[in-house]
Formats: structure tokens, sequence, C-alpha cells
């Protein structure tokens, strides 16, 4: 049992169908389903129950009252006869017109009477009415009601029904009611035997209007014998087509249950009284009642129905339960792809509400964390930038102190002057209170001085000439991007170029960037060298050469303005060399400078 | 009436849910209630769909209509006809069918109309054996029973339980049946007591004609103590059912040499077979009369009653209407085969019902015959066979 469960759990954590949704849906479902079938089931036998029960009493009353009018019908007759009697032989004299009228008057009032006759016990005809001939060839004294009369005189015998035959005319069915009577005439007695003969009809039509359902019908036993009195099927019984169960109808009180052709049929039995007649009421129990099938049919219909319902209303619940949860899901996926500007509002069921707000500490949690994050990965840059400035300046310093130190040498003082004026200015700007953002004003002041204190120590080598159009002098720039370019340039295109060099710096507007964009006619490089210039290890190294300045301004720039910036070149041997930075254009209105901290 | 209370029951129960449905004022109240409705909204719905379906599901018990099979005998006022009617009545009962019973005589008919089923007598007939007159007329008894199966087609009936008056009028009947169904398929027609070689029958409900003239050869020569000369009265050479009778008549009295058979005369009417009695009487001396049809033995019947010799001669007779009874308590006749109508009518619904659900049907369903004398007539299982209704 338990390692199943566990099996079927796992199962379930396994499977799609381990959502809220599904479990919700099913469960519910299978909890109603399961309820109403044991319900359904309880049910079904007491339906069952009482179903039978109730049947049994609608066929019970029909046969009753069959009965009761068979019973009734009977005493009628009875009573008729009585009066008959009365009327025939009150004076021991049957002659007489006062007699037959009388008869006449009996006859006239009930038309179920087919005849009256007076029989001595010969089977002589005394008188009948209405008057016709016997048929001798009805053999009177062999019928049954002649010998019942004989047998037990002064006991109203009825017959069963049977086809009258001792007078002409068409034969009908007929029941007998016949009677020994010991008569005082002249003062003997004499037997007679008073036959009335009442036409079964109605009878007939008292059982064959009975319905038992459709098919349910009632016969008439005669209990001494067993036979049948009447059956709506008798022929069919005659030809052996169908056959009754007569023997356990006999002995049986009450109701019991029988099979024929495979069908089950309730027998209700009911005697009825002064005539030794026995009514049985054949009632078929698929039409009485609804069967057990049906039921079951019914059943499951109903259930089919009311899972697609509960099935339906569990859906919509569980989906308004976990409509929350789904929202949810969609904002952690919108955190996932690093949006953590998300909220989520505090509403639904209370759990998701407590879960709403963990998520938005969490969420806001995660959010400083990122912010404390990016404040220190700046911190980091800006402090590796400064470092990159600062090794700038000492390499400079170093070059350019050194040919102060030989102008000094040589005495030549005006020009120690200018470049030690350009040298402090140079400073200034450089270090230009901390900020590593500075207009392309001081950005080409500070180049401008550069080229200045270069110029002095490369003997007027080359020249120079800055460019820039006016509206981007108020543009801002990283400061000390121009510098190592132009020492670049210098150091390696024209150093040991023969020609005189020359320098052409020129800063314009492209569109949405800043070019800054220096030329020089130097000996120019390789693709290779070219290559090289922007790759490989940014192996801070301080000292001439190697290209390393170059390098750190690109990674400067890419720093701090992103991908997209930074550095082109383009150089052909003997020809020179064209370097353009381009940046994003920021001017001194707008804070550009967001990350920038005074210190 | 109970389907009625029902329906009133269902539309009380539209009403109450039509209320629960309906939309209340409400609106001023807060969200909460709002959704609560909502949820009310979704569950009245719920118990809407729900009674519904539950009231589709108990009239989705409702049968289909019950077959209709219609039931044609000859002029209906014979008793075998309406012992006939009466089974096939019990067999529709049983079988939950419907039973159309069409009046195959016009109102106009004669009063004498005998109706028995081997009759094939009509006045075209009679005016032909008088006139030789052609065949091909249809007699009027032929047209109306036609008139009838056409009136049942029409009336929707889907088999039909057919006796007969002639093989020509069987052909015309089965050919209405198979082309006049409204819904385009052929209606099975089952034919009673008669064995015409036609075509397209589906199902033939009929006694065993040989067997039957056996029981009356057999009855005759006891009668007779194997010794006399028997006439054959109202043998026809062109109705199947009355050849093989006398074919049976025929092999039982070969087995006693001391009968011989008088040439045989066929008629088929109460006074043509009455002239012929005659005629026969007058020529020779005639100990017995076998009548192989009911007209033929009231003929005969009349004869001998005109010469007072019901006594001497004796007859066996076919069929089981009024006259013939009372001849037979009388004595008049010694011997009756009867057949049983009812059953007849019983099985042959029972067939067609068979046939319309799609179950094995029997080509061929042989009714017993029954030898009823004098002596036992009145006997309890004999009385239903020759008196079958109360009236």
């Amino acid at each position: 049992m338990r390692p199943l469960w566990l099996r079927l759990r796992f199962r379930l954590r396994s499977s799609k169908v381990s959502s809220i949704r599904s479990i919700i849906t099913w469960s519910f479902s299978i909890f109603i389903v399961l309820v109403l079938t044991i319900m359904a089931l309880l049910l079904h036998d007491k339906f069952t129950q009482a179903a039978e029960r109730s049947a049994e009493l609608t066929t019970r009353q029909i046969v009753d009252q069959v009965s009761y009018n068979l019973e009734d019908y009977v005493r009628s007759m009875s009573h008729l006869y009585r009066a008959i009697e009365e009327h025939m032989l009150r004076d021991g004299t049957w002659e007489g017109d006062q007699v037959d009228k009388q008869l006449d008057t009996l006859l006239s009032s009930r038309e179920d009477i087919i005849s009256i006759t007076l029989l001595d016990s010969k089977g002589e005809l005394l008188k009948n009415r209405p008057s016709a001939e016997l048929k001798s060839s009805a053999h009177v004294t062999q019928q049954g009601w002649f010998q019942s009369a004989l047998r037990v005189p002064d006991h109203l015998s009825f017959s069963l029904p049977h086809i009258q035959n001792m007078y002409s005319g068409p034969y009908k069915w007929v029941v007998s009611m016949s009677k020994g009577i010991t008569v005082r005439q002249n003062g003997q007695d004499r037997q007679v035997i008073l036959l009335v003969d009442i036409n079964f009809k109605q009878m007939d039509e008292l059982s064959r209007r009975v319905s038992l359902g459709q098919r349910g019908y009632v016969y008439i036993i005669d209990e001494s014998a067993g036979n049948i009195v009447y059956h709506p099927q008798q022929q069919l019984m005659y030809m052996g087509l169908k056959s009754e169960n007569i023997e356990q109808a006999l002995v049986a009180t009450g109701s019991y249950e029988d099979e024929a052709d495979g069908q089950k049929r309730l027998n209700t039995v009911k005697s009825v009284a002064n005539i030794g007649w026995k009514i049985v009421g054949v009632a078929y129990l698929d039409e009485i009642m609804t069967t057990r099938q049906e039921v079951n049919g019914y059943l499951v219909r109903v259930l089919l129905v009311v899972l697609i319902l509960v099935i339906l209303v569990s859906m919509l619940l569980s989906s308004s339960l976990t409509r929350p949860i789904r929202r949810m899901e969609r904002k952690m996926k919108a955190v996932e792809r690093g949006d953590f500007n998300v909220e989520l509002p505090i509403q639904g069921p209370l759990e998701v509400e407590r879960l709403s707000r963990r998520f938005n500490l969490m969420v806001y949690k995660i959010r400083t964390l990122m912010n404390e994050i990016i404040h220190e990965q700046e911190q980091k840059r800006r402090l590796e930038l400064e470092a990159l400035q600062a090794q700038i300046n000492p390499h400079f310093l170093y070059n350019t102190l050194n040919s102060v130190v030989r102008m000094v040498g040589m005495s030549r003082n005006e020009e120690v002057i200018t470049m030690i004026t350009s040298l402090s200015r140079l400073f200034r700007i450089s270090l230009s209170q901390g900020k590593t953002i500075i207009t392309v004003r001081e950005e080409l002041e500070h180049a401008h001085h550069y080229l200045t204190i270069q110029q002095m120590r490369f003997k007027r080598k080359f020249r120079f000439s800055l460019d820039a159009d006016e509206d981007t002098l108020d543009c801002l720039t990283l400061k000390l991007v121009l510098q190592p370019l132009i020492e670049n340039a210098i150091v390696h295109g024209i150093e040991y170029h023969t020609d005189e060099g020359c320098i052409e710096i020129r800063v314009y507007r492209e569109r949405e960037q800043l070019v800054f964009c220096i030329m020089d006619n130097g000996v120019g490089m390789t693709e290779e060298q070219v290559a090289g210039l922007l790759h490989g290890s940014p192996i801070v190294k301080s000292g001439a050469g190697s290209g390393v300045a170059v390098r750190n301004v690109h990674d400067r720039i890419r720093l701090y303005y992103g991908e997209g910036c930074g550095l082109e070149f383009e150089s052909e041997l003997e020809e020179g060399t064209t370097v353009w930075i381009r940046i994003p254009v920021q001017c001194e209105r707008e804070d550009g400078n967001k990350y920038d901290k005074a210190q | 009436m109970i389907k009625r209370n029902e329906d009133k029951d269902k539309d009380k129960d539209k009403a109450i849910i039509r209320r629960m449905v309906s939309p209340d004022p409400i609106k001023k109240f807060s969200q909460s209630i709002l959704c609560v409705r909502s949820c009310m909204g979704i569950v009245a719905t719920g118990c809407c769909l729900f009674l519904g379906t539950a009231c589709g599901i108990s009239n989705a018990d409702s049968v289909l209509p019950p077959p209709r099979v219609a039931l044609i005998t000859p002029a209906g006022t014979g008793e075998l006809a309406e012992a006939i009617r009466l089974g096939a009545e019990a067999a529709a009962k049983e079988n939950g069918a419907e039973l159309l019973t069409v009046e195959a005589f016009p109102s106009e008919a004669a009063a004498y109309a005998p109706s028995n089923p081997d009759s094939t007598i009509h006045q075209a007939r009679e005016l032909q054996e008088l006139s030789g007159q052609d065949i091909s007329v249809y007699s009027q008894r032929e047209q109306a029973q036609i008139r009838a199966v056409t009136q049942a087609l029409e009336q929707g009936a889907s088999a039909l339980l057919v006796d007969p008056l002639s093989e020509k009028a069987l052909s015309d009947i089965i050919q209405k049946a198979q082309t006049m169904n409204k819904s385009g398929m052929s209606v099975p027609v089952i034919v009673l007591n008669d064995e015409f070689p036609v075509e397209g029958i589906t199902s033939v409900i009929s006694m065993d004609n040989v067997e039957a003239g056996r029981q009356a050869g057999e009855a005759m020569a006891e009668l007779l103590g194997g010794r006399g000369s028997v006439a054959l009265l109202g043998p026809d050479p062109v109705n199947p059912g009355l050849i093989h009778r006398e074919q049976g008549v025929m092999e039982s009295l070969e087995q006693y040499p001391g009968i011989q058979v008088e040439p045989k005369s066929v008629c088929s009417t109460r006074d043509v077979c009455w002239q012929a009695a005659k005629q026969l009487l007058d020529q020779q001396q005639v100990d017995g009369f076998i009548a192989l049809q009911e007209p033929a033995s009231l003929g005969a019947a009349d004869e001998l009653h005109r010469r007072k010799l019901e006594r001497q001669v004796n007859i066996v007779g076919f069929g089981s209407e009024q006259q013939q009874l009372e001849q037979l308590q009388e004595g008049v006749f010694q011997h009756l085969i009867v057949q049983n109508g009812f059953s007849a009518g019983y099985l042959g619904l029972n067939q067609a019902v068979a046939r319309l659900s799609n179950q094995q049907v029997q080509a061929r369903v042989t009714l017993e015959t029954k030898l009823v004398s004098t002596d036992n007539m009145f006997w309890m299982d004999n009385q239903k066979l020759l008196f079958p209704f109360v009236q």
C-alpha cells in the first residue's frame, strides 16, 4: 500500500498532472462522483425495493378490484336467481300467465340472462323462458351443471363457462347457475332443477378490460380442479404455445414471482367468494417497474452529466485560484529576463497575498543588491580609469622633464618657460579637480599644450593643427583621450620619419556622435599592426611604445561609454595613419556625468 | 394524463429556474456580492443544465412507434376470420405492435359472404362456371381486397397479413406491397391459409392440406367400416390448397380396397355443390361425402336434408362455421376438419414482427388441424377452438 502510494506520488510529481488546477479538478470530481455513486447505490436499492413494493401494491389493488367486481356481479346474479326461484316456484307451480309475466320482466330487466330452464330430475323440460325447443342432441343429463345440481341439492352452483347448446340459435358462452330444488306439488315432493344461464360476456369483459402494464392480464381458474375459467390467451394454451403455472396459483395466496419465456412476472392471487374461482393477475415486472438496468442506465447518465458539470465548475474554481499564481509566474519570468522593476499587486487569496508580499520584498532586496553591485562595479571602473590615467602622467612627466633638463642644459630659457608653462597647464587640465569628464575645449587645450611641449622636444620636427567645429567645443568628453594618440602619432609615426611630420586634429559631430580625428603623415602601419593595436592583453605597462597607451584610451572609452564607441584606425605604410575617436555627444548643459562624484 | 402532469412539473422547474436566473437589482452592492452572484449564476446555469439533461434523460427512454401490421381477410363476417383477428390481436398485444384491421368488403356487400379462406368462390367464378366468362376479370371481392391493401398501405402498414382470395389477387397485392410503401421499402406479405405459388411471399401460415385430406379420408373410412362408395365434393384444380387436400384424401382411401371413390365434382358455391350432390345421389349410391370446402359441405347437407338421408349418408367436411357446427351437433356431419384460425392470426403476426425486427422468419408455418366429431365438439378445449369468442 505504502510503496504504491509513494510510487503514485512520485508519478504525480513527475507528470503534468500535479498542477494545482488538475489536482483540484480531479480530486473534486473524483470526490463528488464517489459520493454520488455511493448515494446512488444506497438509493438504488431503496428505490428498487420501493418500486417493487409499489408495483406489487398496484397489482394487488387492481386484482382486488377485479375480484370485487366479479363478486359483486356473482352476488347480483345470485339475487337474480333467488328472485327467479321465488317467482317460479313460490306456489309449487310454474304454470300460469302470472309467472310468465314476471319471468319476462326479469329477463328484460337483465340482458345478460340468456335463458331460464326448469327441468325434472330425468332431464325432461318442464318450462323455459324464452320458450324454445330443447335440442335432443344437447344431452342435458350429461351436462356438468345438471349433475352438480343433482349431487348437491339446495345448493346454488356455478358452472365453468361453456357453450350453451340446448337451444338453436347462435352458440353462446354462458355460466350456468343451477340448483336442485325440492318442490311440494299436490302434496308430493318433487325434485326439479332450475337452470339460469347467464352470458359470460360480462365477466369476460370485466377480466379483459384489466390492464396491468402493457402486456399484463388477469386469468381466472376454478379453485377445485384448476380448470381455466377465463384466460385472454386460452387458445394459445390449447395450442401449447403458452402455459400457466396453475399448480402454483392454486396453492398460492398473495403474490409470488415466476418466470415465463425468460421474463419475470409478478402473479397476484385472489379468491372470488361464492363461486369458487381464483383470479390471478399477471404483471410483467419490466413494465410495471423500472428495472435495475434502466435505473443503472439513468444513474450512469446522471453521473456523467454531474461529472461534466463538476469538471466545469472545478475548472473555473481552480483557474480563479491559480490565476494569481500564474500572474506571479509571469512576473517571475520578467525578473528572469532581467526586469527587476516589477511589483505584484497585493490581492487574491490570503496565501497568494502573502506570497506576493514575500516576492515583492525579495525583488526589492535583489534590486538593492543589484544597485550595490552596480555601484561597486562603477567604483571599480573608476578606480581603474584613474589608475590608467595615472599611468600616463609619470611616464610623460619623465620624458618632459628629461627634455626640460636637456633644454636647461642647453640654456634655452624661453623654451623652458613655454614648456614648463604648458606642462603646468597640462597638469591642471589633467587633474581638473578630479573630474574624469571635461569639455572638448579643455581637452583640445590639453592636446595643444602637449603638442607644444612635444614640438619643442622634437625640435619642431612636425607641425600640427587643431580644428574643432564650434558646436563641439562645449561638448563633454572623457579626458586625456587625445594625448596618448598624439603621443603615438609622434613617437611611432613621425619620430622616425624623414620628412617634416604633420599632425592634424579635427573635432566634428557626426549625427549623434562626436568624432575626434587625428591624422599624421608618418610611417604608417601594416594591417597586422593595426589589428594588434586594439587586441591582445590590456596589460598596463609604463614606458613608451608598445601601443599600451592606445589600448588604454580604447579601453577607457569602452568602459565609460559602453560598446559601439572607441577607436578606429586607418593606416597605410609610408602614407600615415588616421585615428577616429567616436563617443556619444554629451553637452555640458545635460548632466551626462552620472557617475562622476566630486571628490 | 400522467404525461401531462410531468409536463407541468417540467414547466414548474423551468419557471423556478427562470426566477433563479432572472437578474435582480443588486447592482448597487459591492464587488464581492457581484462575484458571489456570478458564482450563483454558474451554479444556477449548472442546475439548469443538470435539470435539462435529467429531463432529457428521462425523455430519452421514449420508445419507437410500434410497428403497424395490417390484417386483411376476405369479407370479415365469418367465424374463422374473426378467430384470425383475435389471434393476431393477442400476438400484437404481446409484441407491442399495432394491428390494423381493414374491412376488405364493400359496405354494400351481399349478406351472404362465406369467408372460408379456402373458398375462392365469388360471383365471377360462378358466372364463369355457368357461362364460361373470362377469368381475368376481377370479382367484386377481389377488388375489395386489393382496395383494402391499398388503404392499409396508405395508413402506414409496415407488414401485411393477407388471406388472399385468389392467386391473381395475391400477386397484385404483393406487387402493391413492394412498390407502394411510403418509406420506399417493400412491405413484407404474410399469407394465411393459402398456398398460392406466388413469388415474393415472406411467410406462409397454413395447415398441411395433404395431412388434413388424409385425416378426412381416414375418418370416412372408419365411418364406413372400410366399405362403401365415397364422393368428393368441391375440389378445385386451380387452388393448390384444395389440390393437396384431394391428394391427401385419395392417398388415405387407397389403403382401403373396399372403398371406391366416385368421380369428383368440382363446385365452389353452396348452390352449385347442392346441385352436384343431387346429381350424384340421383345417379348412384353414395355412402359418404367428403366435402373439401365449406360451401360444398353445406350444399351436400342441404341435399341430404331434402332427401331425409342425414342418418344414412356420412359427411366429413372442412370448416367451422356456425351452420356447420349446428349440423355437426345434430349429426348431419359426422366429422369436421377444423383449423385453428386463432393460431393462424397469432403465428402470422409473430412472423411479421420477427421480419420487421430482422429476426429469423420461417418461410412456412404449418398449422395443426383437428378432427372434431359430434361427440367431442363440446369438450372444453374443442369449445375454445370452435367458438373462439365470447359474444
